[in-house]
């Protein structure tokens, strides 16, 4: 008899255990300790650090750039710079620039003999710049039938300082440029760029346009 | 990008400026082996959507990665052919471990833990042009600290400002995100050559300011502030002015 009533109260017992386990109140069940590590499964799962793999992202361009500019109303010389971009899409990318040039003598001062009205430091034209350009017109151009090369056609155009004359004016930059790449990071650049700005210089006030074309090399790091 | 692999690259780039030899592969013997597991995955002859494709690397063959531009991966097959391939088909490819290839696409949960920013900006101080640009870097995506530099270019002077200043964003989670800044810095007054008094000066300022961060896509971001000045003058007064300003920045 008390075997029978220990029998009952045991699988009693054991089927509530089992009852909660099944519902998921597995902690508070009336097993022991043992009997549920041995129900619980262990995920053998080792952790795994995502990270993306190193590799060489070149989204930058770097270069310098000689050619010509035209200084309203002080003829045309020699310009040279440097530029850097940012490539951050496939078509967008900003850039900053640096160049410098220099003011010949006005009609008037080669006319007049010895009249200059500039010193020789404040002929100096130096400009910096900040645009943003689109590549409008991807494509390839072929030289034989052995070679073909990747080139852009680009829209560009931002905002700068221009210290000409001894003063430094606002100067907004409109062009578009060509770029040809002759290798995956190498790149030969044509560019025709209009930096505009306010000048009194000679009397009265007017924008003046100050028309540059240039050829670089730059590349990609 | 971390900065020190961005030193690490400006390093390579001088070392890159003594040796500008045109046709020399930079396929270095630890570049990344990846294996397609899509049908095939399409090469193309350039980095964009538009350059047609030349030819296709299938179903379990080896491609290595040789780099990215933008969102373009060139990679080399066992046969020596290059091409670009873009980034979701990239992710279709498995490493050497077996594990799919992790790929980060720039979005605007990674404009939220960025770490660099830089941008550039044009606005209006007192009349005068306003341009600049500045370099911003985030403690956590609440708190960051920014350097800028400006030039303000006004019909009688032009200023150039440096600054310093800490920025509180506190929703960084909204598409339009405010943020608000306090700081300090120089500012150097450049009289016009034509006015009588050319004397160049410098003085100390404090600013505080409010705007709105705007993430635009991959990298890209804009950005619109107000900043109030007041300007430490060893003169009788002090002064003070307001700026606005508009720029495009980028972020790591």
């Amino acid at each position: 008899m008390e075997n029978r009533t220990r029998f009952l109260f045991l699988s009693t017992a054991a089927l509530l255990g089992l009852f909660t386990l099944s519902t998921g109140h597995a902690e508070e069940g009336l097993l022991g300790d043992n009997l549920r590590e041995e129900l619980l499964v262990e995920p053998e799962i080792a952790r795994r650090e995502i990270s993306e793999p190193n590799f060489d992202e070149e989204d930058f361009e770097i270069g310098a750039y000689v050619g010509l500019m035209n200084i309203e109303d002080f003829g045309t010389s020699a310009a040279y710079g440097l530029r850097l971009a940012y490539h951050g899409t496939e078509s967008i990318f900003l850039e900053a620039a640096i160049g410098t040039s220099e003011a010949n003598e006005t009609s008037y001062e080669q006319l007049s003999g010895d009249v200059q009205l500039l010193t020789d430091r404040e002929r100096k034209f130096t400009y910096y710049n900040l645009s943003a350009g689109y590549n409008i017109l991807p494509g390839e151009v072929f030289l034989g039938g052995k070679y073909a090369y990747n080139s852009q056609f680009y829209l560009i155009g931002g905002i700068g300082s221009t210290r000409f004359a001894g003063d430094d004016e606002f100067t907004i930059n409109v062009g578009a440029g060509y770029r040809l790449l002759i290798n995956d990071w190498l790149t030969i650049h044509l560019d025709a760029r209009d930096h505009m700005f306010d000048s009194d210089l000679l009397g009265e006030s007017k924008t003046t346009h100050n028309f540059e074309m240039t050829g670089s090399l730059t590349f990609f790091f | 990008m971390q900065l020190n692999r961005f030193i690490s690259r400006l390093s390579a780039l001088s070392f890159l400026l003594g040796l500008l030899l045109p046709g020399l592969s930079w396929a270095d013997d630890d570049s990344l082996r990846v294996q397609v597991m899509a049908p095939y995955i399409e090469m193309h002859t350039g980095p964009g959507a538009v350059y047609p494709v030349h030819q296709v690397a299938e179903r379990d063959e080896w491609v290595v990665i040789l780099k990215r531009r933008t969102d373009w991966f060139l990679v080399e097959t066992r046969r020596g052919r290059q091409g670009w391939v873009v980034i979701e088909e990239m992710r279709q490819t498995r490493m050497e471990d077996g594990y799919p290839l992790p790929l980060v696409a720039y979005s605007k949960d990674d404009f939220r833990d960025r770490t660099w920013e830089f941008s550039f900006y044009g606005g209006d101080m007192e009349g005068a042009a306003l341009l600049g640009l500045y370099a911003g870097y985030a403690f956590n995506e609440n708190l960051s600290s920014e350097i800028s530099f400006s030039q303000a270019l006004g019909d009688f002077s032009s200023e150039y400002l440096f600054d310093v200043n800490l920025v509180s964003q506190p929703f960084p989670e909204w598409t339009f995100s405010p943020f608000f800044t306090l700081g300090g810095g120089v500012i150097r007054t450049n009289p016009s050559s034509t006015l009588v008094e050319t004397e160049d000066r410098t003085d100390t300022t404090a600013h505080v300011g409010a705007g709105l961060k705007v993430y635009l896509t991959r990298r890209f971001f804009l950005r619109g502030e107000f900043r109030h000045y007041a300007v430490f003058t060893s003169r009788d007064d002090n002064e003070d002015f307001d700026q606005w300003k508009i720029g495009l920045g980028f972020f790591f």
